[in-house]
């Protein structure tokens, strides 16, 4: 039977969108109807969706992007220089978000780098890194296959797990894990820090690429997906995924040859978010497999950079479209405040933009009390990013939602139609260089990201 | 003793305020218990049971009369009340239910949905058709004030993915015998109609009604459909699928007379159909016309429709003037004047179409809302130069709840001032109005009402020629 | 002492005449669940919530509230019908809409019929049916009186599957021939109602018996309607006998056989 036969055969099933009167027409004639809450487009974009709509099937396009990001299959396949993989030189240093100069870096930007210069022996003091830093080359781990978490610096020395796609040829980057306290990413440089970052480059990372290579690869879609079903958000709480891990790292640790191995183990037992940075670069092969299609909006970045939040669409290539980074109204740790806050910042958001973090927070009701919730407030929240997204991912489930698929791939025109804004569970990161973590919370994605996304989409389209 | 009480803003459905009336009953010393929202009907029956009624209440507010054997009871019965409306709430589906979708393909995901019904504001409604669309639903666009070039394109869309695309502007569909928009209650029929004008389809389908032929879908294709830049698009599409409808005997397109090459289009599409079809339209011919035609398809033959004629109660000398709520109605009257006074002296009367945009700028429309019209009529009333007035009225789903109860005393004044007053009914037996029910009350208050709108325009010609109808 | 709540309902046009004429006391026969059937002078009517199956004899509620308005209504309690609605004491149903329970089936030869007939195969058991629908096919008055008398009452509940059965192929047989041009089978079946609703009287009960007054006037549950549009073209027969078989206890399989077995007396007719 035709789609139209369909219609004129029994019953119509009706939504309604717009004046409430014509919903309760049909209702007082005993027939069921579904309202929706209809809302104008967010300011600006109503042009722009007018054209989008006109000369590309948005629907196809989307369902192309989707299909690609959920297809791909994230193995940890092993270790490698991070100079030897990615295009960088020696004064190369690749951050979080989208570009950045030195001169706009927030504190904990700065300090990380800062660090990464005396890790490197570019600098030999503070003050000497700080002199370089306008002569330094900075640039975004996305536009190199490499993500990282809070200011997410990459240097040319630093170990970095290769990702690989079972089902394509995709591959990328991520620095491992160092574990919470002092630690580069929060911006502190002080010697242990440094120090660490060395343990990591002699001990760590050449004692996982010895059980990577009798062990691996890792199937880290496999991890993610028990994750969820224990708890993890895939973004704030890693703790199953991390002990999931050490569960296929530790036949091969123990069974190895050589030394350390006992130091290796302990670490990677001891932080619960050594996972995270496998979860994003996981994410991240996700979306370059789906950037570039034609005429989609589905997003394909959500960074930041603590200075500016900034967000890619798979239609329009690699721009970036950026608005000032919010600052996470948040639950503090101690003593802090919002005023020892940083502005928000890291690539960790790679996790809502592939469906996990706060678009999987029904999956983690033990996040909840951290980021400042409630467990039905995350169900809602996870259900509520359900109207922005394009698919629900085959693998990563909700048990509470009867183990529906996380929604995932977010599609900025049904951001901008519905005013709905992807939410983000993310730590705060103290303003200060290397105060570290001072709270968590909940933070909505700029509006204006999003109505800039969509109008530089409609001019892409109108070119092509 | 009795207790009333009025708890402001507090709402409960009919069904809970049954149970909790049920259990308040119950409990011992209680003579009569009334729990019920401050509804009109229920101050009614407030004051039926000599209770004292409290002023000031609106329909927001949960009224509560008790008649208790003494004042001791009355405790009992609120704390009995108040359990009863705690009591297993209304289940919300718990907290994994889902927030209401924003959009219709929101909606239609993982829902067994076919039919988009959009009223959002004409610029944002080609977005949300599309998607829709897109999404496998058909559409209905109320919205006016769409581009005609974002219309072919929704149409374009819709034909490629055999979807129907009724509208924009189109205000009246039957699909599967559920009204949308305004429609009236019309029983499952024989008889399929695509209709470019709303009101046509509601005053074929209203006088097939009365004939006691029913519809079996009336397809609406937005006012513009047969203009040569859509290129009746929709119209050939709901012709096609009629065509193919076990249920359609006949069919009936009815519009304003479109360009003559898409006249010609239509025609041999209606030409290739194996089921047949009449082509009413409006201007060249009456609605009464395109009705009696369909009836002569189905072999029957078509009698005058139903009408209240009111005694002649010597009305004043004077000119017609048209009241009319919508611009179809009001074509038609003004073209079978002119086939009975001339196209000019037609012309030169005064005949308004409330529904116009010039008069429901910043107010509701002249079917749900008749003020502005009623104030016409008493102006008109006081005018000598008037001889007859003629309205419309349209009943069925969307249309105001009860348009006589306020059109009676004006029509009562009228008539006592001289002016004689012609009502076009457009109403099925079975509307929610109470159609009989409708025409009596302006039949007793001095209308003539007739369901055919050509038969009333006539009798006004009649009326104001000084003869009989 | 409370006005009860009005909600619209979609009403059978096969009721037509009862519903909106002068109002009629009766009676309720029957409640359970989502339904309450009742006796207006003689025809039964049925009253449903949202999520039952659309009768024949249907008055259809589609408010969520409407399952919890029947709950209270017993068997034996008064109930009106006229005037545009069906009144009990706690809910008053308003025909806010009409349908017909009478599917208009494509035209299509005895032949198309055939084929997708074949279709079901396997998926639709065939049941004991005493020779009714052969003796329908051959236009055997007695045999087909013999037959679906000694079905009508057999099994259990509300409705038989036995006369489910019955109300099945005589539904499918005259839609079916009529709608493939066969001719002599409506006549045949025609002859039959007479007699056998006579004897349904006293042998099933009331509300079964009402169904099967219906089935002899082609006025058929509509996921039944929806298999018999498929057989003839519109739909998909498989799809479709898998919803009417997943209907009620025994009352969808044995509704499915039947009209599998009144179009195949056409087929069988024609062939």
């Amino acid at each position: 039977m035709s789609r139209l036969e369909r219609l004129l055969t029994g019953e119509p099933r009706v939504a309604t969108a717009g004046i409430d009167l014509l919903a309760e027409g049909v209702e007082a004639q005993g027939a069921a109807v579904t309202r929706t809450e209809w809302h104008p487009p967010l300011e600006g974009t109503e042009d722009a969706l007018a054209a989008i709509t006109a000369a590309v099937d948005l629907r196809a396009a989307n369902e192309e992007a989707v299909g690609r990001l959920v297809g791909t299959h994230p193995h940890w396949t092993g270790m490698a220089v991070a100079r030897e993989v990615m295009e960088m030189g020696e004064r190369t240093f690749l951050h979080a978000g989208p570009p950045l100069q030195w001169d706009d870096c927030s504190g904990p930007m700065r300090g990380a780098l800062v660090g990464a210069m005396l890790y490197e022996g570019l600098a030999a003091t503070p003050e000497e890194a700080i002199a370089l830093g306008p002569e330094i080359e900075l640039s975004p781990c996305h536009h190199h296959r490499a993500v990282g978490p809070m200011a997410g610096v990459i240097s040319p020395s630093m170990p970095v797990s290769v990702i690989e796609d079972a089902a394509g040829d995709g591959v990328s980057y991520a620095t491992l894990n160092e574990g919470l306290g002092k630690v580069l990413r929060y911006g502190a440089f002080a010697p242990e820090v440094i120090e660490r970052l060395k343990w990591i480059e002699t001990v760590l990372g050449p004692v996982l690429a010895d059980v990577l290579a009798r062990g691996g690869p890792i199937d880290l879609r496999s991890i993610i997906g028990q994750a969820l079903q224990m708890g993890d958000d895939g973004h704030n709480r890693n703790r199953a995924a991390t002990s999931l891990l050490l569960r296929q790292l530790a036949p091969p640790l123990i069974g190895g040859e050589g030394p350390h191995r006992d130091e290796v183990f302990r670490f990677v037992e001891g932080n619960d978010h050594f996972m995270l940075n496998l979860v994003m670069a996981a994410g991240k092969i996700g979306v370059d497999a789906a950037s570039g299609v034609p005429g989609s909006s589905m997003v394909t970045a959500m960074a930041r950079n603590g200075t500016e939040f900034g967000i890619r669409l798979s239609g329009t290539g690699d721009a970036w479209f950026t608005a000032p980074a919010p600052v996470v109204d948040g639950l503090y740790l101690g003593a802090f405040t919002a005023e020892d806050a940083n502005a928000d910042i890291g690539d960790s958001a790679i996790t809502e933009t592939v469906g996990l973090g706060g678009f999987a927070m029904a999956a983690s009701p033990a996040i909840v009390g951290f980021v400042g919730g409630t467990a039905s407030g995350a169900v809602q929240r996870t259900l509520a990013m359900y109207e922005i997204t394009l698919a629900e991912h085959p693998d990563y489930k909700v048990p509470i939602l009867e183990s529906r698929g996380t929604p995932t791939g977010i599609d900025a025109a049904r951001v901008v139609r519905t005013g709905v804004l992807p939410v983000i569970n993310t730590g705060i990161a103290g303003k200060e260089p290397g105060v570290g973590m001072v709270g968590a919370g909940i933070v909505e994605a700029p509006v204006a990201c999003f109505t800039q996304a969509v109008q530089a989409l409609a001019e892409e389209v109108a070119r092509a | 003793m009795d207790h009333v009480e009025v708890r402001r803003r507090t709402y409960h459905d009919s069904v809970r305020l049954m149970q909790a009336s049920a259990a308040v009953q119950k409990v011992p010393g209680v003579e009569v218990a009334l729990i019920a929202m401050a509804t009109d009907l229920n101050l009614g029956l407030l004051e039926d049971l000599h209770f004292d009624v409290p002023g000031d209440t609106t329909p927001d507010d949960m009224l509560i009369a008790l008649r208790v054997a003494g004042g001791d009871v009355v405790a009992g019965a609120l704390a009995a009340l108040d359990a009863a409306l705690v009591a297993a709430p209304a289940s919300d589906g718990g907290m994994t239910a889902a927030p209401p979708p924003h959009l219709l393909s929101s909606a239609a995901r993982g829902a067994d949905l076919n039919l988009g019904l959009i009223s959002v504001p004409g610029p944002h409604a080609f977005v949300e058709a599309a998607d829709a669309l897109r999404s496998g639903l058909n559409v209905m666009i109320f919205s006016d004030n769409v581009p005609v070039g974002q219309e072919v394109a929704l149409k374009r869309l819709g034909v490629e993915l055999d979807l129907l695309v009724m509208g924009p502007d189109c205000g009246t569909a039957i699909v599967g015998g559920v009204g949308l928009g305004f429609a009236n209650a019309v029983k499952p029929g024989p008889v399929g109609i695509v209709g470019a004008s709303g009101t046509g389809t509601q005053h074929i389908s209203c006088l097939l009604d009365d004939a006691g032929v029913g519809i079996s879908h009336a397809l609406g294709t937005g006012s513009r459909d047969l203009s040569t830049d859509v290129g009746a698009l929709a119209t050939l599409q709901g012709l096609a699928a009629l065509d193919e409808d076990p249920a359609t005997e006949v069919i009936v397109i009815v519009s304003k007379p479109p360009a003559p090459e898409i006249a010609a289009r239509v025609r041999e599409a209606a030409a290739a159909c194996t089921t047949p079809t009449v082509m009413c339209l409006i201007g060249e011919e009456t609605l009464e016309d395109g009705a009696a035609a369909a009836l002569a398809a189905l072999g029957r033959e078509a009698a005058p429709a139903r009408s209240w004629e009111a005694p002649d109660a010597g009305h004043r000398p004077g000119t017609v003037k048209g009241l009319f709520s919508g611009g179809t109605l009001r074509d038609e009257a003004r073209m079978v004047l002119a086939g009975l006074m001339g196209a000019e002296a037609a012309a030169g009367l005064e005949m308004i179409d409330f529904g116009d945009d010039e008069y429901t700028r910043g107010r509701p429309h002249p079917m749900i809302d008749q003020r502005l019209r009623l104030e016409h009529l008493g102006a008109t009333a006081a005018d000598p130069s008037f001889g007859v007035a003629l309205l419309d009225v349209v009943l069925g789903y969307g249309s105001h709840a009860d348009p006589a109860s306020e059109l009676a005393p004006v029509i009562e004044k009228a008539t006592e001032a001289g002016l004689a007053v012609v009502v076009s009914l457009c109403g099925a037996a079975g509307d929610p109005q109470g159609r009989d029910l409708q025409a009596e009350l302006l039949n007793e208050a001095g209308a003539a009402v007739f369901l055919s709108n050509a038969a009333a325009a006539r009798h006004a010609h009649a009326l104001a020629e000084g003869g009989a109808a | 002492m409370l006005a009860p709540p009005v909600m619209p309902a979609a009403v059978s046009v096969a009721l037509a005449t009862i519903v909106e004429g002068a109002p009629q006391r009766g009676t309720v026969l029957g409640a359970s669940g989502p339904a309450v059937w009742v006796d207006i002078g003689g025809t039964v009517l049925v009253a449903t919530a949202p999520g039952a199956v659309r009768l024949p004899n249907g008055v259809a509620a589609a408010s969520s509230e409407a399952a919890a308005a029947f709950a209270s209504i017993a068997p034996d309690d008064p109930a009106t019908a006229g005037g545009g609605a069906l009144l009990f004491e706690t809910v008053r149903l308003r025909a806010a809409r009409w349908f017909d329970p009478r599917p208009a089936l494509p035209r299509c030869s005895a032949g198309y019929v055939a084929g997708r007939l074949a279709l079901l195969a396997g998926e639709v058991e065939p049941r004991a049916d005493h020779g009714l629908a052969a003796a329908i096919a051959r236009h055997d008055d007695g045999a087909a009186f013999e037959a679906a008398s000694r079905s009508i009452g057999s099994g259990d509940g509300l409705t038989p599957a036995g006369d489910d059965l019955v109300a099945g192929t005589v539904a499918a047989a005259l839609l079916v021939a009529r709608s493939s041009g066969a001719g002599g089978i409506a006549a045949a079946v025609g002859r039959l109602e007479g007699p056998l609703m006579d004897h349904a009287a006293g042998a099933t009960t009331s509300f079964s018996a009402a169904l099967l007054r219906h089935a002899f006037r082609g006025e058929v549950a509509e996921p039944a309607a929806a298999l018999l549009a498929a057989l003839c073209g519109r739909g998909d027969p498989v799809a479709a006998a898998r919803v009417l078989q997943a209907v009620g206890h025994s009352s969808g399989p044995a509704l499915a056989a039947g009209v599998v077995a009144g179009a195949g007396a056409v087929v069988e007719r024609s062939a």
